[in-house]
């Protein structure tokens, strides 16, 4: 007879809870993290879903977003005056005619806003999942992108 | 939170550090049975195919995957670092390790353990005496 397949990991069940735990924690509270490598960056809440990240690559921000299972269709991102909105819906589904030893993955309707740094040409936004990943590309406005001034000698 | 090795608790009680290359998350992993075979689903979103490496050595089944993506430019605001996902699970007697089938769609991975043929429940048909 098999024996039950939880019973066997009960023993990892806590410590991989408390790990997971552990890490959500640590990325809010460590502050090599939180500083992100540039003074005016922020940490935003770390218990949100998706969890966001936006990087700042010069003529565009980059927002990507953590939303395993769902595919480009079930995820919608709509872009207003303050700034970038994405929403969805996950639904996790246990296949039919299993039984479920542990079910830790969780079923999440999502809606969350950002408010951008700098104004956004929607023209030429893009945006994409791949392998879960929701990567949005904001071309920055004409007026906000980086000028180069060249500097002459008197 | 810098230290690289994890205890791998093995099944007789004894305990064996495992090195790791880099810190790892543990990923949720949902676990599933029906009389044919058990079914793992993780959430890993990030990594890749070429990035999945599932073993079943004595027992334990380990997965790691690994998020190939790295962002040079400097995050403006960042919720979480893109890890790698880890996690090693005991597995009962008489999973069929030749057979065990991965498959990653949209970010979540689908692992499947087949059971050995001599596990499985067979129906005995009574005939008529």
């Amino acid at each position: 007879m098999l024996p039950r397949f939880g019973d066997l990991e009960s023993t990892f069940a806590l410590m991989d809870e408390l790990r997971r735990r552990m890490h959500r924690v640590w990325d809010e509270v460590d502050p090599s993290w939180q500083g992100a490598s540039s003074p005016g960056s922020r940490a935003l809440s770390a218990s949100a879903f998706p969890r966001i990240n936006l990087y700042d690559g010069g003529s565009q921000l980059v927002l990507k977003a953590d939303v395993p299972g769902l595919s480009e269709k079930e995820v919608q991102v709509a872009l207003n005056d303050a700034g970038v909105s994405i929403s969805g819906e996950r639904k996790v589904v246990a296949p039919e005619g299993y039984s479920a030893h542990r079910q830790e993955r969780s079923n999440v309707k999502f809606s969350r806003s950002l408010t951008l740094p700098c104004k956004i040409n929607p023209d030429q936004t893009t945006a994409s999942v791949k392998n879960g990943v929701l990567t949005v590309i904001l071309a920055k406005a004409t007026e906000a992108q980086p000028r180069q001034i060249t500097v002459r000698a008197q | 939170m810098a230290d690289n090795t994890d205890l791998v608790r093995r099944r007789d009680g004894s305990a064996e550090p495992v090195q790791r290359q880099r810190d790892t998350v543990v990923p949720p992993v949902d676990v599933y049975e029906n009389s044919e075979e058990l079914l793992l689903v993780a959430d890993v979103p990030g990594a890749s195919h070429d990035g999945i490496d599932v073993q079943l050595e004595k027992g334990q089944l380990t997965i790691l995957a690994k998020r190939g993506e790295e962002t040079a430019v400097a995050a403006v605001a960042a919720e979480y670092r893109p890890r790698d996902y880890f996690r090693v699970f005991s597995v009962p007697q008489g999973i069929d390790a030749s057979k065990i089938d991965a498959q990653l769609n949209a970010g979540v991975l689908w692992l499947r353990l087949p059971k050995q043929e001599s596990l499985r429940p067979r129906r005995i048909d009574v005939k008529p005496g």
